[in-house]
């Protein structure tokens, strides 16, 4: 261990000692360079050494850069130091001697920027005046933003036990994703895989969907709860672009698709063809994690009825027939949907919506747009030129038959609220009430109250939805300081521990084992916490943790796993017990990591043990020895 | 799994297989035939024997145990040609105990191994000697079945498979008694590109790895032939 540190220590030092002796010796090459160079002279593929030496785990702040592009060919950009006193411009004669593909980027002072083959690295250090080659240093944005929600969900002690959502591949299905790139390597995961199918069902449409980045924000707090999932990005407009979205997920074979989005296209009871889309999703055994949607204060619904047989229904057994609204000054726009149970066609069946004043002049219908239309779906949209004013919303049976038809009625528009006969429960959109899917509602972080505007399900429903609550009103990069409320904010938590959970099969055979979607339902089901807030089938999300893990007793967290060579943790404990895979102690180790050997000293083969903190209640974590074993 | 480029390997493997030992045999079997008075032609084989196959995955082999396998093959010597082709199939079943949350229990897995291999040797060296050498090589299909078998928060025990081919070369040498039966030991070292795998679901996809992997076995076989 101590050998170890003094290289490291040594090599570091390399770049920052000036003595006159250093300039005729060899500069430094970065270890992780030197082992691209030592492959490419064993005659290594070029592009190989980038798949087996990952710079930067997914979801790991990089501050070293690295050109995945360049690697796939055999090259590397690398900062060349020159020795103190050495013009870094005057050595680009001698480097481009030694690599004649070798691409001098610029200098300034000390400092040059060059590409090279991993082949060339060892004889660039070598270079008479060079000091040190490695990587350049890569900028970072100085806030690094992470959701206030984690620490409720138990989300760091989980991660403690070793799981960071590795293997796992979560699909985050937005309208767009305008700015990720930004934020790959800070916020989000060092290598997404990105696809747009928006207006285009082939995959080559705009990933930033017009400049929406919803998406991006979304994709963050997944990121925050599992950095290590590997995330899929795709954005879309329209059902056949979702479909066409949908099914590239299950080709990547991802493990849970967030989707914080809702569709006004569907009998809000769990049919129709965005339903149709989740539910082809859940065959393929993706967890299908979606926001119950932001409508239970702008919704309303009722038996459809024509008790006088005038032709405008009614919305109550009062014979009320009308929403009545009242448009204000900051809200002059309103919007209507009307939807209602007769799908995929409701050519039986046509209604319209209008909006009136007072007097009974129709302001606005949907007429206009929808007359014949097949689907049961209807909007009106009016704008009011003198708020405020009082205006009314009534519903007009076109043709057909009412029986055994129920309507929903939803204000659309953020801000706004139903003003009267207002309905919070079937307040779930398209397709958070699909049956397979996991409908997420919202509780602000801090007090886990839920969130009125959040939406929910039949209250008589024998399986209450949304399934399970999680905090919003997070801070995100893309939305800033407790920016993001609403259940855009709460579906991607779960996603993420959905993510989490995923990683968490057992592993360290020949094949490791994800959960799979109802193992993951029912991790999820069994840690919520119970809460009575509203009709849940589950509760509040939460990471399993052993009651160990809560109290103020905690095992050693380690910073490598695998490792080879040391172990290094933070332990509460004075010494750490291992253990190997069947239970038998086979060492000792101190407070702050272990070397991998036994306690007579000789090194343990690579494989899998147990660290174990007997002074905490005995919680343990998994260690994994790799390849390289342990101190030599 | 890289399937890709399987079908151009074992057609290298194979040619390997085929060319070596024929450049390598000395004509000592066929003289050896001729001299029995034996005629050209295919003389058939039944083998049946035991090996220690030691994975050369460091990795699988501190996870499971490298317990005996079991052996049975056909063989067919060619004399006129001075070669043996055998077709031989093992079988070893290991058990370990795999990492695992603590939400999981009862957690073991199960890897079995079978690998086919179809080779072609030669004998060499002297007719005169008691015992009879030989040498070849081939190509080895390894089949793997791994199970693992948990229990998740108490709930009835749930059981997952993963199997798979993988094809490879192996190098083989030797010793084989005369007369019938016949004992043969032989030591011999495959290479068999196995990757780790994830497995959800139906679903199955290379694991991301910090280190390359390959596979394959080093072993030592014993078997006993009739005729």
């Amino acid at each position: 261990m101590r050998t170890s540190r003094l290289l490291a220590l040594l090599l570091a030092a390399a770049c920052l000692v000036p003595t006159s002796a250093r300039r005729a010796q060899a500069g430094a090459l970065e270890p992780f360079l030197a082992r691209l160079a030592e492959r490419a002279r064993r005659g290594g593929p070029a592009a190989a050494p980038a798949q087996g030496l990952q710079p930067a785990p997914a979801g790991r702040r990089a501050l070293l850069a690295w050109d995945e592009t360049q690697a796939a060919q055999g090259r590397a950009r690398a900062l060349v130091t020159a020795a103190p006193g050495v013009d870094a411009a005057s050595l680009e004669q001698a480097a481009r001697a030694i690599d004649p593909s070798l691409v001098w980027e610029g200098a300034s002072g000390s400092l040059a920027q060059v590409t090279a083959s991993f082949a060339s690295l060892a004889r660039l250090a070598a270079i008479p005046g060079v000091a040190c080659v490695g990587r350049p240093p890569r900028a970072i944005p100085l806030a690094e933003v992470q959701s206030e929600g984690l620490d409720s969900m138990r989300v760091p002690e989980f991660r403690a036990t070793g799981y960071s959502g590795r293997e796992a591949r979560v699909g985050v299905i937005d309208l767009g994703f305008a700015g990720y790139e930004s934020l790959l390597g800070t916020e989000l995961p060092f290598d997404v895989v990105a696809r747009s199918f928006y207006r285009s069902p082939s995959g080559n449409g705009d990933i930033t969907g017009d400049g929406e980045n919803h998406g991006t924000a979304c994709a963050e707090l997944v990121a925050d709860v599992a950095p290590g999932a590997r995330l899929y990005l795709a954005n879309v407009e329209s059902p056949v672009d979702l479909k066409a979205a949908v099914d590239w997920m299950i080709e990547e074979k991802v493990s849970v698709i967030s989707h914080s989005v809702g569709w006004y296209f569907g009998s809000m009871d769990g049919r129709g063809p965005i339903n149709d889309v989740a539910e082809s999703a859940a065959k393929a055994g993706i967890v299908w994690v979606n926001a119950a949607g932001n409508e239970a204060e702008r919704h309303t619904w009722t038996i459809a009825a024509d008790q006088d047989g005038d032709g405008v229904l009614e919305f109550d057994g009062a014979g009320d027939e009308t929403l009545d609204f009242s448009i204000r000054f900051d809200h002059p726009d309103l919007t209507l949907a009307l939807l209602w149970d007769r799908w995929p066609l409701s050519g039986d069946l046509g209604l319209q919506i209008d909006i009136v004043d007072a007097g009974g002049t129709v302001l606005a219908s949907s007429d206009a747009e929808f007359a014949g239309y097949p689907y049961a779906f209807r909007y009106v949209s009016w704008r009011s030129e003198s708020p405020p004013q009082a205006v009314y919303a009534r519903v007009r049976r076109e043709r057909g038959s009412l029986e055994g038809v129920t309507m929903h009625v939803f204000r659309i528009g953020s801000g706004t609220r139903m003003d009267e006969h207002m309905r919070t429960d079937r307040s779930l959109l398209v397709p958070a009430d699909t049956p397979s899917v996991i409908a997420v509602g919202a509780v602000d972080w801090r007090t886990e109250s839920l969130d009125s505007y959040s939406s929910r399900g039949a209250e008589d429903a024998a399986e209450p939805k949304p399934e399970i609550v999680a905090p919003v009103g997070v801070s995100t990069k893309t939305y800033g300081r407790s920016g993001f409320r609403g259940t855009s904010a709460a579906a991607p938590h779960v996603s993420g521990a959905a993510a989490l959970l995923a990683s968490s099969g057992p592993h360290g055979a020949m094949n490791d084992l994800l959960w799979d979607r109802e193992e993951i339902r029912l991790l999820l089901a069994r840690a919520a916490k119970p809460s009575a807030i509203v009709p849940l089938r589950w509760g509040i999300v939460r990471m399993p943790v052993p009651e160990t893990l809560r109290s103020p007793a905690r095992g050693p967290v380690l910073f490598a796993n695998p490792f080879e060579r040391e172990a290094r943790w933070l332990s509460p404990c004075d010494a750490v017990e291992i253990y190997d895979v069947r239970g038998r102690r086979v060492a000792r180790a101190g407070a702050h990591g272990w070397d991998g050997r036994n306690d007579g000293g000789a090194p343990l083969p690579p494989g899998i043990y147990w660290a174990r903190c007997p002074e905490s209640g005995g919680v343990t974590r998994i260690v994994k020895l790799g390849s390289g074993g342990g101190a030599p | 799994m890289r399937r890709a480029g399987a079908g151009a390997r074992i057609a290298a493997v194979l040619a390997v297989a085929c060319s070596l030992p024929l450049a390598a045999a000395s004509p000592s079997f066929a003289q050896e035939h001729a001299a029995a008075g034996g005629e050209a032609g295919i003389r058939l084989s039944a083998a049946a024997g035991i090996a220690y196959l030691h994975p050369r995955d460091t990795e699988l082999s501190s996870l499971y145990d490298d317990p005996i396998s079991f052996l049975a093959g056909l063989q067919a010597a060619i004399p006129n040609l001075g070669i043996r082709i055998g077709l031989d199939a093992g079988y070893a079943r290991s058990t370990s105990p795999l990492d695992s949350p603590f939400f999981a229990s009862s957690v073991e897995s199960e890897l079995t191994r079978v690998p086919i291999r179809l080779t072609v040797t030669a004998p060499f060296g002297s007719p005169n000697l008691p015992v009879r050498p030989f040498a070849g090589a081939g190509a080895e299909f390894l089949y793997h079945r791994e199970t693992i078998r948990y229990r998740l928060l108490d709930e009835p025990a749930s059981e997952k498979d993963e199997s798979r081919f993988d094809p490879g070369a192996v190098i083989l040498a030797g010793i084989e008694s005369r007369g019938s039966p016949r004992l043969r030991l032989e030591g011999s070292a495959s290479w068999v590109p196995v990757e780790r795998n994830v497995v959800r679901g139906g679903a199955t996809y290379p694991a991301r790895l910090d280190d390359e992997r390959d596979g394959g076995t080093l072993g030592v076989r014993m078997e006993i032939l009739w005729p």
